[in-house]
């Protein structure tokens, strides 16, 4: 009868006679290789059903807000040649009750021809498009959210006050539009009767412009819109108010979250490598600690005749095994992570996943990951340990080295005044330098790793106290047009609570260049230049004087960073309300996170753009110089809003300063919570390796361990000399890790921040970090040496001393 | 060279047994080979292996130590050789040269007249699997299998004995040696006699002419000894030769030929 021979029968047998480590390895392999299955899957999951669906609706790769225009503007503006669609579309900023009476903002949009849309197509979930007259159809996301069902009544509140009941004839998915938990504001379409109805004019607003061509860069489009301007706007009399490239950043044509989408992948994809790298680490580890283990029955299988490249084979087989389990467990964990990751995705972006399945090529890459790379790292080691002599493995197991101690063993032997089981640690850490530039590498990695997260988010954090200086407000609220600036101020600190309150002016205008190409849109902010709330952090030359009608202005470093030549001392040409004026840039302030901007005087500005003393938003404190609590700040805000609105001015909902950063906080704290993660999971198999290196170490050292013993040595000595040396190890790997985030960190905190949120930040290293991972590496040192102290511990003198 | 003592033909109820034991048909194919290994035209005129001059120094920090200075011995087919010492005389050392698991500081190991040092480590390794059976003092069984996969791996690894018969010629070494009922038994559930029973079977499984045994009773009592022993005597008495090294002088009796090692040398 054919057996299975007895070297593969022995491998299996050494294998699942230890079962916790086969579980490690395992899972370790499994958790790597699973993660790169489903970031792949996921991204393609994403491709498919989001950017495919997106890119199927035409997504316009530019837009031209302009002053009302009739719907063959459109037609004409295809007649540029370099344009290949264009669609007129009206946008109304509105209010609508939610089903519990709360008002929410609302957008409507208005589509020329809704029999035939051309430009950012969107679906039908329910229902039939177009909605007739005194139907609304809403975004399915703002349906869910407002609380309404196909055919339930909706109430609509128009900027000039009045009401009106619409029923709801649909839900749509736009995929266009960004969503309304992420925006804040509800999108609805309703029809030109509808809005003629509602007492609108039948006009439209945006032209969306399709360019042609493919991959169309953001100046291309711009100059392209430029020339419809230039050609067909203006000459019919039309004035172009601002002209944006849709989406958060993302270049024409690209989904508005492209880039952001694409980050949070990097990110994933970062998180999958590491894992890798450490699965490959601690299968060398492992590896050689099994090595180490069976080097005595190496001796023998070469002493009864095994051949090198036999021995080589069977520890390949050891490697392949746990390859092949750590592949079963990975394809559906990458199957089910990618499931999961995409439904995340598509709950936040709005889009749905079709299926998940896998695909070949994510098959074809997850195994060669779980078969190739354990194969290649634990060559290198079965090679080296394969190539002791036959001697040497028999009889030498278990004694310390026979060669000439070190140079550093040779030092230590020079000094006198080292205790010897402190002496003991020292030469035994120091003993293998291989295994121990191993596992000091990975707990070095771990720390950087971990010390480069908080500098990560200490960074951001930075960035928002920054920021915070231009938003130091209790609360704010945008107004109306028209609303004078000593009115708004006067009813503001009317409110009880209200200690200072100040309007600022906000309009928009573009750079025009030198060779009169102009920006996109940027925002220009009109304030008092000893504005209280507002505190610039000037980079170079000085904040706006207070000099009346000056012509001096501020920018910030986004702007600086998007346009060439801006300096302080320079002359720009700004184009605000249709006229082109020189200003002379007087300072730089630090970046913000909501893009470029201009700071001028509110006079000033209020006489460019002929509304005298008009503000469109009105900011307050409790107190001046100092920032409210978030309960002053929501009791402010309330309060607030509802003067304005009893007072007939404004309509919109107030804003607190913390709930402008809740958002970013959020993302913060899950980034943070993902390099944490990523850091944790390498300070967990950093402290296997230790705890596998002081394993190995004692293996090796038995028959010493067995002489101490023999010797009078208790069982806290053995112990005491095990927990020095993992500490000794610890604290080298600290402050390496210490000096390698020096390094690691900005890198790590430059792409995560410029992938989140496409913006350089200001580096800032944690020195809490550094303390904090000082504390975690010595509670890894204690606890990575208990297993093998104690199995020091427990070794007999009888045992250890089988010397022949 | 040594001593001769009267060799004892010791006859047994486990003997009367091995006596009857059909020689196994199966032989490996000595054409494939090209390494070392005996014919029945060598056993007359050629030793089977022949130590010349063999020396072993030891490199410590307070100078060089020579275990073995000079060691010439040559032991001939069908001898039953047993190196007596005390401990420290060298014994393990001399073994460990002659199954080339250590290499010699100078001198030169013949097997049937050929040099095996001139051979490649892996040209050795294979030779020694063929032409060697070692039995350690200690067993050296390998925990994780039971007792015929122990003895099966030999052949597993150097690759002669046909795929098929190799489960059956462990069983009948296990039978010879008294141990197929255990067959299933891991070693850990057996005791020191009966693995180093094993650790002889296995010694033999590729049917080696020469079998080299480092101190085989130096773990086990008295009664036990006495049993090991008469196995080996029993393989000499089917036409393998052992070498075996002891401290033991309880053993000497089953000797063809003794040999006294002293401080690193042989004695006359």
């Amino acid at each position: 009868m054919m057996t299975l021979d007895a070297r593969w029968v022995k491998i299996w047998r050494d294998l699942w006679g230890n079962k916790t480590r086969f579980l490690l390895v395992t899972l370790s392999i499994a958790v790597g290789v699973g993660t790169i299955g489903m970031i792949y899957n996921a991204s393609q999951i994403i491709q498919r059903d989001l950017y495919t669906q997106f890119k199927q609706g035409n997504p316009a790769h530019v837009y031209l807000y302009v002053s009302p225009f009739p719907k063959e503007i459109a037609a004409a503006a295809t007649g540029v040649r370099e344009v290949k669609q264009a669609q007129a579309r009206r946008i109304i900023r509105a209010e609508i009750k939610s089903s519990e009476g709360e008002l929410e903002n609302l957008n409507i949009h208005v589509i020329a021809d809704p029999s035939m849309i051309e430009v950012n197509r969107f679906k039908m979930q329910e229902g039939v498009f177009p909605p007739r007259v005194r139907e609304i159809i809403l975004e399915r996301q703002s349906a869910q959210l407002l609380g309404y069902e196909v055919g339930d009544k909706v109430t609509i509140k128009l900027a000039d006050d009045r009401q009106y009941a619409l029923t709801l004839s649909g839900i749509a998915h736009d995929v266009n539009e960004i969503p309304y938990a992420i925006l804040g504001d509800a999108t609805g379409y309703v029809s030109m009767d509808t809005l003629r109805w509602m007492g609108q004019s039948a006009t439209y607003n945006r032209l969306e412009v399709v360019v042609q061509g493919e991959d169309i860069g953001k100046s291309y489009a711009l100059d392209v819109a430029d020339k419809i301007k230039k050609r067909i706007l203006e000459p019919a009399g039309y004035q172009v108010l601002s002209i944006r490239i849709p989406g958060v950043g993302s270049d024409p044509g690209d989904h508005w979250a492209h880039n952001q989408i694409r980050g949070f992948i990097l990110i994933l994809q970062i998180m999958s490598v590491m894992a890798t790298l450490l699965s490959g680490g601690l299968i060398v580890n492992t590896i050689s600690a099994i090595l180490i283990q069976q080097t005595k029955q190496i001796g023998i299988l070469r002493a009864i005749g095994a051949a090198r490249k036999q021995i080589v084979s069977m520890y390949l087989l050891n490697i392949l095994i746990f390859s092949v389990a750590g592949l079963i467990l990975a394809i559906p964990f990458g199957l089910a992570g990618s499931w999961w990751l995409a439904n995340f995705a598509a709950k936040f972006l709005n889009f749905d996943v079709t299926r998940v399945t896998l695909t070949w090529d994510v098959l074809l890459i997850q195994v060669g990951v779980a078969i190739g790379m354990p194969l290649a790292v634990a060559i290198f080691p079965i090679l080296k340990g394969t190539r002791i002599s036959v001697y040497d493995a028999i009889y030498q197991y278990g004694l310390s080295d026979r060669k000439r101690a070190s140079r550093f063993e040779q030092l230590l032997g020079r000094i006198r005044s080292i205790n010897p089981p402190l002496l003991l640690s020292l030469r035994n850490t120091f003993r293998q330098k291989s295994r121990l530039a191993f596992t000091l590498g990975t707990l070095t990695l771990a720390g950087a790793m971990f010390i480069a997260s908080f500098s990560t988010y200490s960074s951001l954090t930075a960035q928002i106290r920054d920021v915070e200086r231009y938003v130091a407000f209790d609360a704010r609220l945008s107004l109306p047009r028209g609303v004078s600036k000593v009115a708004a101020e006067r009813e503001a600190l009317r409110i009880e609570g209200v200690g200072y309150a100040e309007g600022w002016a906000i309009s928009e205008g573009v750079i025009v260049r030198s060779d009169h190409s102009e920006s996109q849109g940027i925002e220009i902010v009109g304030l008092l230049p000893d504005s209280k709330t507002i505190h610039p952090k000037l980079i170079a030359g000085s904040w706006l004087s207070a000099m009346p009608n000056s012509r001096q202005v501020v920018v910030n470093a986004d702007l600086v960073m998007e346009e060439e030549g801006i300096e302080v001392g320079k002359e720009i040409q700004i184009k605000i309300g249709g006229r082109t004026h020189t200003f002379t840039v007087v300072g730089i302030v630090s970046k913000h996170i909501f893009g470029p901007r201009i700071y001028m005087d509110f006079t000033f500005l209020s006489r460019l753009t002929g509304r005298h003393n008009e503000v469109d938003e009105i900011r307050v404190l409790a107190e001046v110089g100092k920032l409210g609590s978030v309960a002053t700040q929501n009791r402010l805000a309330e309060k607030l809003q509802d003067r304005f609105r009893n007072a007939g001015i404004g309509k919109n909902n107030s804003v607190t300063r913390s709930s402008f950063f809740s958002e970013f906080t959020e993302i913060f704290n899950i980034i943070l919570l993902v390099l944490l993660i990523m850091a944790g999971l390498l300070a967990l198999v950093g402290s296997l390796g230790l705890s596998g290196t002081l394993g190995i170490n004692i293996m090796e050292r038995m028959r010493e361990i067995g002489v101490l013993r023999a010797v009078g040595a208790a069982n806290h000595a053995l112990v005491k000399i095990v927990l020095t040396e993992s500490l000794i190890v610890s604290f080298v790997s600290w402050v390496m890790g210490a000096i390698t985030s020096a390094i690691s960190s900005p890198i790590l905190a430059a792409v995560v921040i410029y992938a989140v949120l496409e913006t350089q930040m200001n580096f800032r290293y944690s020195l809490i970090g550094l303390l904090l991972w000082f504390c975690v590496i010595l509670l890894i040192g204690v606890f990575s040496s208990l297993l093998p102290a104690r199995r020091a511990a427990l070794l007999q003198v009888r045992e250890v001393l089988d010397y022949e | 060279m040594g001593r001769k003592v009267g060799y004892l033909d010791v006859r047994s109820e486990r003997m009367e047994k091995m006596t009857n034991f059909v020689v196994d048909e199966i032989h490996p194919d000595q054409s494939k080979d090209s390494l070392v290994s005996p014919t029945e035209s060598d056993s007359a005129s050629v030793p089977l292996m022949e130590a010349q001059d063999l020396w072993k120094v030891y490199q410590t920090p307070s100078g060089d130590v020579p275990a073995l200075k000079g060691i010439n011995l040559s032991i001939h087919a069908g001898e039953f050789v047993i190196i007596v010492g005390k401990s420290g005389a060298g014994k393990s050392t001399l073994v460990n040269l002659l199954t080339t698991i250590d290499a010699p500081t100078k001198g030169k190991l013949f097997f049937c007249g050929t040099s095996v040092l001139d051979l490649s480590e892996e040209e050795r390794t294979r030779w020694r699997g063929k032409n060697l059976g070692i039995v350690f003092q200690f067993f050296q069984l390998f925990p994780t299998l039971n007792i015929w996969e122990n003895v099966k791996i030999s052949m597993d690894l150097l690759g002669e004995i046909p795929v098929p018969a190799r489960k059956e010629r462990a069983m009948e070494l296990l039978r010879q040696v008294g141990l197929e009922d255990h067959a299933r038994k891991v070693p850990a559930k057996i005791s020191g006699g009966q693995q180093q029973r094993v650790a002889i079977a296995r010694a033999l499984a590729n049917d080696p002419p020469l079998l080299i045994a480092d101190e085989p009773t130096g773990n086990l009592d008295s009664r036990t000894s006495e049993e090991i022993m008469e196995l080996f005597a029993s393989f000499v008495s089917r036409g393998k030769t052992v070498l075996m090294v002891t401290h033991d002088r309880g053993a000497l009796k089953w000797a063809t030929r003794v040999v006294e090692i002293l401080d690193g040398e042989l004695q006359r």
